[in-house]
């Protein structure tokens, strides 16, 4: 039978998800219930046909189990990073999304991962964002002559076509030439390409030896 | 099944050139990126068989999303085209071939074709064509499009030896790991594991469990899984051309080029340049608008107006004289010797240089230096300008761009202006007009700015090499654009002209003369009937001088009408609603809605500045 989900057990099938090999104790902790109570939870999901034991009696997601973990797993990441964005911290944005996960719509996850999308916006969906001190300084910071290495380019408004033109990490390009506007024009494998500020300022660089 | 054939490449490679010499058909040719939007189409024969010969947009990439590649990837799996042609850049290889890469994982019959190898060579770059034949698997042909060489073998190429390319990007493990696991999870080829790992596919399972598989790649790498695979290709790209490629040359940058991108004296250049073709279409449209008019006159309007018919007959056949009369009278001496100069402009290189100067003040009116192009487009015509907001990346910016093109002074509104204002004010005067309109242009670009929704993307513009432009592709090039400018415009004016007369012999348009006159009266102090030449002109701007004209029973305006009273005349007919051609087209691009808010926008704005300068001048 397969009834609408407890929030425990919508819990704990998030929680086999994401670390599937935690022993019933670390995951009684983790959740914050006694064993008994875990015990409970895990023979509704078992019941409700979430879970199936494997041959060591110890508890696997089914693929019912792993389509709702995916889901509650899936609104958690995109309230989290919403809270985050928003300026909560990452503890209390976990927190926060714990709570909500289990009562929020499909829909209102879609639109607000929509939102979310625009990158740039939360390095939490996408940590690779990237494009920090670690990887050297942003195009605008160097002048005319400049040779540099791409370390890194941040993910948001034109980056595909930033590498569909070689702009990517690891390629060494030039800057030819800096406008009083802060635009700049690069030469990347031969060939000048005009960048304005902003995009200018989304890709990072080591200066070639 | 007739033979297809389609031509893929970067822009500005010269695709559109072998297409124009294989078809024989004049084709757009644009040095500027993203200047061939449309599917072009034409016919070739070869061995007595027709062949049909495809001109796909220039794109850098498959997978980047936009409009057009997803309309290219369309072409490319196509299974009713014969064969791709895949067309390089001989001075830009290692770039071109990071596109044949991702062509050549569709698995079609294709051939590539190293373009501009005379350029190539003038810059002292080889390319050695069997060894990158070898590499790549496929048939590889040397062109130099520019002088016709090499051309002549490419259709028989094609249609005989076209074969899938063997060459194979070697994919981070990782990625490649990812691209079995869906094939024995989903039975999917490899081409569309790779673009489903990039987010892009139709089948929402698919594209989940590549998300989650890319989301994996990403914490091992600390780069998206497209980051990757847009990295090997690149470093492929580069290990082939690291083999084919001889250069001695020091590759790019002259020192003409430096002088146009640099602030000072590239912002005064472009200026200039922008000014002195204005003015010289001015001066030559001047010119030879009369002789066209007088020409009109003698062979076709003089004799229908002798003819002895129905009165409501000679009413129709006048209405369609007069359309012919002014739509060839702007169109060859205004607008064609516009787009000349324009293509002169484009294919030298310049328009992107420009372009990049132009960004900051675009950014301003949230736009991009790229929509410089349609803008200064609108000085010829808007109708095609507004068409040429396809190029522009966002919704956003092309709401915007239609909103602004549709203020540019075109020819027509030119001739309203010199007509007018620069006979019978001063010449003063008439840039004068000039100068509000482009200023209400930039105030109206920063309020859109702000309150128009969407996110404002940056420009990343490829500089082509500055070359000296073709005059026949010039030729070609204008000749298209006022093909498309007589297809689209003439039809309409043809109509509009003719209910016009309709209108006019059943009493109607002294009807609404008499409605709005409080309007013309009240408001901008005209007299009444110039609300009748105003309406005239929502069907086509020039007409608003013309009927002023008739109406006023004379051809010296200044003897019934103020200095002031023409002044407003001009300035309100100029910004007041786009004719009514660009309204069709503006429907067609942007939606009905858009169009509707911008004809009510620029009516209340005409209105409004014409009652400012009545109020303060009269």
């Amino acid at each position: 039978m397969t009834g609408t989900a407890t929030e425990r057990e919508e819990d704990l099938l998030e929680a086999i998800l994401e670390s599937p090999d935690l022993d019933r104790a670390a995951l009684a902790t983790r959740l914050g219930l006694e064993p008994a109570d875990l015990a409970d939870v895990e023979m509704a999901a078992v019941a409700s046909g979430r879970l199936a034991r494997d041959g060591s009696g110890f508890p696997r997601l089914t693929q019912e189990g792993h389509r709702l973990a995916r889901r509650i797993h899936r609104r958690h990441r995109t309230l989290a990073c919403f809270f985050e964005q928003l300026g909560m911290a990452r503890d209390a944005a976990d927190r926060e999304a714990c709570t909500l996960e289990h009562g929020v719509s499909d829909e209102a996850i879609a639109r607000l991962a929509d939102h979310l999308r625009c990158p740039g916006r939360c390095e939490r969906e996408s940590p690779c964002e990237g494009g920090d001190e670690s990887d050297g300084l942003s195009l605008l910071d160097y002048g005319e002559g400049d040779r540099v290495n791409i370390t890194a380019v941040r993910r948001c408004g034109r980056y595909r076509r930033l590498m569909d033109m070689g702009v990517v990490p690891g390629e060494t390009v030039i800057v030819r030439r800096r406008l009083s506007n802060r635009a700049i024009v690069i030469e990347v494998k031969g060939c000048e390409i005009g960048l304005s500020p902003e995009c200018a300022a989304t890709v990072f660089a080591t200066p070639c030896p | 099944m007739p033979l297809t054939i389609a031509l893929v490449g970067n822009p500005g490679v010269g695709k559109s050139l072998i297409f124009n010499h294989l078809t024989g058909v004049g084709v757009e040719i644009g040095n500027y990126p993203g200047s061939s939007v449309d599917l072009l189409s034409g016919r070739s024969c070869f061995q007595r068989e027709p062949v049909e010969v495809l001109d796909l947009p220039g794109v850098y990439s498959l997978e980047g999303g936009a409009e057009t590649e997803a309309l290219v990837c369309r072409v490319i799996d196509d299974e009713a085209v014969t064969a791709l042609v895949a067309v390089l850049d001989a001075t830009r290889l290692e770039r071109n071939l990071y596109l044949l890469l991702q062509v050549a994982e569709y698995g079609r019959p294709m051939v590539a074709v190293v373009n501009m190898v005379d350029e190539a060579a003038r810059r002292g770059i080889a390319v050695d064509i069997d060894r990158l034949s070898g590499l790549l698997g496929i048939p590889v042909l040397a062109t130099a499009a520019a002088l016709g060489q090499g051309i002549d073998r490419i259709l028989p190429t094609a249609v005989l030896e076209a074969r899938p390319a063997t060459v194979e990007v070697p994919y981070d493990h990782h990625v490649e790991a990812a691209v079995r696991s869906l094939d024995r999870t989903f039975g999917v080829d490899r081409r569309t594991a790779l673009q489903a790992l990039q987010g892009l596919a139709d089948d929402p399972d698919l594209l989940e469990t590549a998300g989650e598989l890319g989301d994996e790649i990403e914490r091992r790498h600390r780069m998206s899984a497209g980051q990757i695979i847009t990295t090997n290709r690149h470093n492929h790209a580069g290990v082939i051309a690291d083999q084919v490629v001889r250069s001695a040359g020091s590759g790019v940058g002259a020192a003409l080029d430096r002088l146009l991108t640099r602030t000072l004296p590239g912002v005064p250049i472009l200026v200039g340049v922008l000014v002195s073709m204005l003015l010289v279409v001015f001066l030559i449209g001047g010119v030879l608008e009369e002789y066209i008019v007088e020409a009109f006159n003698f062979a076709l309007l003089g004799p229908i107006g002798a003819l002895d018919i129905h009165p409501l007959a000679k009413e129709v056949l006048q209405a369609i004289g007069l359309a012919l009369q002014s739509g060839f009278g702007i169109a060859f001496p205004y607008i064609f010797t516009f787009y000349l100069l324009l293509a002169i402009l484009e294919d030298s290189g310049y328009m992107s240089r420009a372009a990049f100067l132009a960004d900051r003040a675009m950014h301003r009116m949230g736009l991009h230096g790229e929509a410089i192009i349609p803008l200064v487009l609108g000085f010829g015509c808007n109708v095609p300008a507004v068409m040429g907001i396809r190029l522009l990346a966002t919704r956003r910016e092309r709401i915007i761009a239609s909103f602004l093109i549709t203020m540019v002074p075109c020819s027509a509104r030119t001739v309203v202006i010199s007509g007018i204002v620069a006979s019978f004010v001063s010449l003063p005067a008439a840039f004068s007009i000039y100068a509000v309109v482009l200023v209400l242009i930039g105030l109206t670009g920063l309020v859109l700015s702000r309150i128009t929704p969407g996110p404002q993307l940056g420009m990343v513009l490829e500089m082509p090499a500055l070359r000296r432009p073709m005059p026949k592709m010039v030729l070609v090039k204008s000749w298209l654009r006022i093909k498309e400018f007589l297809y689209i415009a003439m039809p309409l004016l043809l109509a509009s002209s003719v209910v016009l007369g309709l209108l006019g012999y059943y009493g109607v348009i002294a009807a609404f003369q008499a409605a709005f006159a409080p309007v013309s009266e009240g408001l901008l102090g005209l007299p009444d009937y110039a609300s009748t030449a105003l309406l005239f002109g929502i069907l086509r701007k020039e007409m608003a001088f013309e009927t002023l004209v008739v109406l006023a029973g004379t051809a010296s305006l200044d003897t019934v009408m103020t200095g002031v009273q023409l002044y407003t005349f001009a300035i309100v007919s100029t910004l007041f609603v786009p004719c009514i051609s660009t309204i069709a087209v503006l429907r067609r691009e942007i939606g009905t809605r858009i169009a509707a808010l911008i004809t009510i926008y620029t009516v209340a704005l005409g209105l409004a500045i014409g009652f400012f300068v009545h109020v303060m001048a009269g």
